[in-house]
């Protein structure tokens, strides 16, 4: 049974990948302006004043198949897809599987490692909230998480160069290259994902709170803090986890924003660009990855949830 | 409980001060001589590189972004419960086609996608709408669909059918009342949502395009000017900030008050 859900799960996330960038292949074509009008000024002579001649437009329009109908275009692009190649791009003229491949590594380190953060500061005010012995503080991180939920990340990040890199000089503003460069797109990225999975964890702390089996703890006398630890936090940990995997995913719509404010060389930075300039082999690269790594969060939740918890186990099997 | 009430509604009184004293200044007029102005009596929260009165586009901000979110929450909550209603009730190859849209929808982050929606429909008040309501309709949707689901196998529904109501009489006087309390709470914190990704469109430089003063638009705008004025970004990233924090304290609010109410209407059943 697991095998065939699995395989079940693949397909229709292989389908629902397909259907994504044929619609963006879509509307992506039928955006005004002339693609082939765009290569001629961009790749072929450099300039934006050039006007190109029917004549050479048509040369574009062959060159690049933008002549064929739009089913004909999906289709070529999805077999060259297939084995990586996504073109060359409109503006660069450079392959756009070399270009996105320099830009992989980046956006996934960023990620990943705001979502380290962000878990560790979610376990730290979980304990806090569960163990704390004073109302105030439940309040203070219930605003936190709230605080969290409502700030823009492009005005946290704004507000952070303000103070550390043009204020105190501490850090560098933008760039990509040391270990002092992660840590204001990390920290953005942190501050403004804590207040989901703490919220989570929080709520099912408190339903966790009602098992019959803490009352058998604490009625032998365990005191607060192994009880947090070693019965409560397991089991409250259930619903956080999966969640956390489909997390990496939203973070991917995060990092699209943090990327542009940081001048990060990632992926985000790369669609955003390429969408003011109507790149489309880069917009259509672009999209494909993010949304094979978005259902692949998705999926990787799942089972995340599969292998944790041994009661969706058994129901399921 | 009822020292947060008050504050609460002091901050909204303050916020809502300020709109109101804004919206009676111009805020596309330019005065050169005050370019990058800083906060004083006469521009209380000074001036951007044009010499505009950024109190003013602020205030203007306000009326962009919380009508558009408005317009954008109506429309993905009408349109997510009517074909949840749908796919819910009908089911067969309906319920599968809506399902597969559904998950295809949700193979890239909103903001992505309004984003690649936003250049395709190149730019407007409009487009901003329709490329918030494609993705934002599913969370309403499935969450109909799946009490339409449980409450089409109740006992009070096969007795409703035994009685002979039809499906529109059960749809409207059972099935519906059940599912507006949470699509009131989700609605709530999808305000806030909403009103997040109009203002990171804008920042993008692919939301409403200036002159516009939207407020996304305006801290993208500010960008250059950061060092020299800070003000320029800071009041209308901190409206975003505030306005977002009390649509998303009022959602978690109505969704404690609500949930409980519904899981005894369930027991109950």
């Amino acid at each position: 049974m697991q095998h065939s859900y699995i395989l079940k799960r693949l397909g229709l996330m292989a389908l629902t990948i397909l259907c994504a960038t044929f619609l963006t292949f879509v509307m992506l074509r039928l955006t005004p302006g002339d693609p082939a009008d765009l290569i001629l000024k961009k790749v072929f002579v450099g300039s934006e004043e050039y006007v190109g001649s029917q004549d050479e437009r048509s040369v574009m329009e062959e060159r690049y198949g933008l002549n064929q109908p739009l089913f004909v275009q999906y289709g070529r692009w999805l077999g060259q897809a297939a084995t990586l190649d996504f073109g060359h791009s409109y503006t660069s003229g450079q392959r756009v599987s070399q270009e996105l491949g320099l830009r992989v590594w980046p956006t996934l380190s960023l990620a990943f490692s705001a979502m380290a953060v962000s878990l560790a500061v979610t376990l730290l005010l979980g304990a806090l909230y569960n163990l704390a012995p004073f109302r105030g503080v439940k309040t203070a991180i219930n605003l936190s998480i709230v605080g969290s939920i409502a700030i823009p990340n492009f005005y946290l990040a704004l507000l952070l160069v303000l103070m550390f890199s043009l204020r105190l000089d501490l850090l560098p503003v933008s760039g990509y290259g040391t270990l002092a460069h992660y840590i204001l797109p990390v920290a953005t990225l942190a501050c403004t994902y804590f207040g989901y999975t703490t919220t989570i964890l929080n709520d099912s702390a408190t339903q966790v709170r009602s098992q019959e089996y803490i009352l058998t703890a604490r009625s032998k006398g365990l005191a607060p803090a192994p009880l947090f630890s070693r019965h409560m936090l397991r089991n409250s940990l259930v619903p956080v986890v999966p969640y956390a995997a489909l997390q990496l995913g939203y973070m991917l719509g995060g990092v699209v924003v943090v990327e542009t404010v940081f001048s990060w060389p990632g992926v985000g930075k790369y669609l955003v660009d390429s969408l003011q300039s109507k790149d489309m082999p880069v917009i259509q690269a672009c999209i494909a990855f993010i949304a094979l790594a978005f259902s692949g969060a998705n999926l990787l939740a799942d089972l995340v949830l599969w292998l944790m918890d041994p009661r969706v186990r058994f129901t399921r099997s | 409980m009822k020292a947060g009430i008050v504050l609460y509604a002091m901050v909204c009184a303050a916020l809502l001060g300020c709109v109101a004293w804004g919206l009676t200044r111009d805020p596309v007029a330019m005065t050169l001589s005050q370019t990058l102005a800083s906060p004083s009596w006469d521009l209380p929260f000074g001036a951007d590189h044009l010499g505009r009165d950024i109190l003013a586009r602020v205030a203007h901000g306000f009326y962009w972004d919380f009508s558009l979110s408005l317009a954008v929450v109506g429309c993905c909550a009408v349109l997510g419960v009517c074909l949840g209603l749908a796919s819910g009730w009908i089911g067969g190859w309906i319920d599968g086609l809506l399902n597969l849209v559904m998950d295809s929808v949700l193979s890239l982050p909103h903001i992505v996608l309004a984003m690649v929606i936003m250049v395709a429909l190149s730019y407007g008040p409009e487009s901003l709408v329709i490329a918030l309501v494609l993705p934002g309709w599913i969370k309403y949707a499935r969450i109909i669909r799946a009490q339409t689901l449980s409450l089409k196998q109740a006992d009070f529904v096969a007795c409703e059918r035994v009685l002979g109501a039809n499906a529109p009489y059960i749809l409207f006087r059972h099935i519906l009342p059940n599912a507006v309390p949470p699509v009131l709470g989700l609605a709530a914190l999808d305000l806030g949502h909403t009103l997040l990704s109009i203002a990171s469109l804008g920042f993008l430089g692919l939301g409403l395009q200036p002159p516009s003063p939207e407020w996304g638009t305006m801290i993208m705008e500010s960008r250059p000017y950061i060092m020299r004025a800070p003000w320029n970004a800071f009041f209308p990233g901190l409206f975003v900030f505030l306005f977002i924090f009390l649509f998303t304290l009022a959602g978690r609010k109505a969704e404690a008050a609500l949930s409980p109410s519904t899981e005894d209407a369930h027991v109950a059943d």
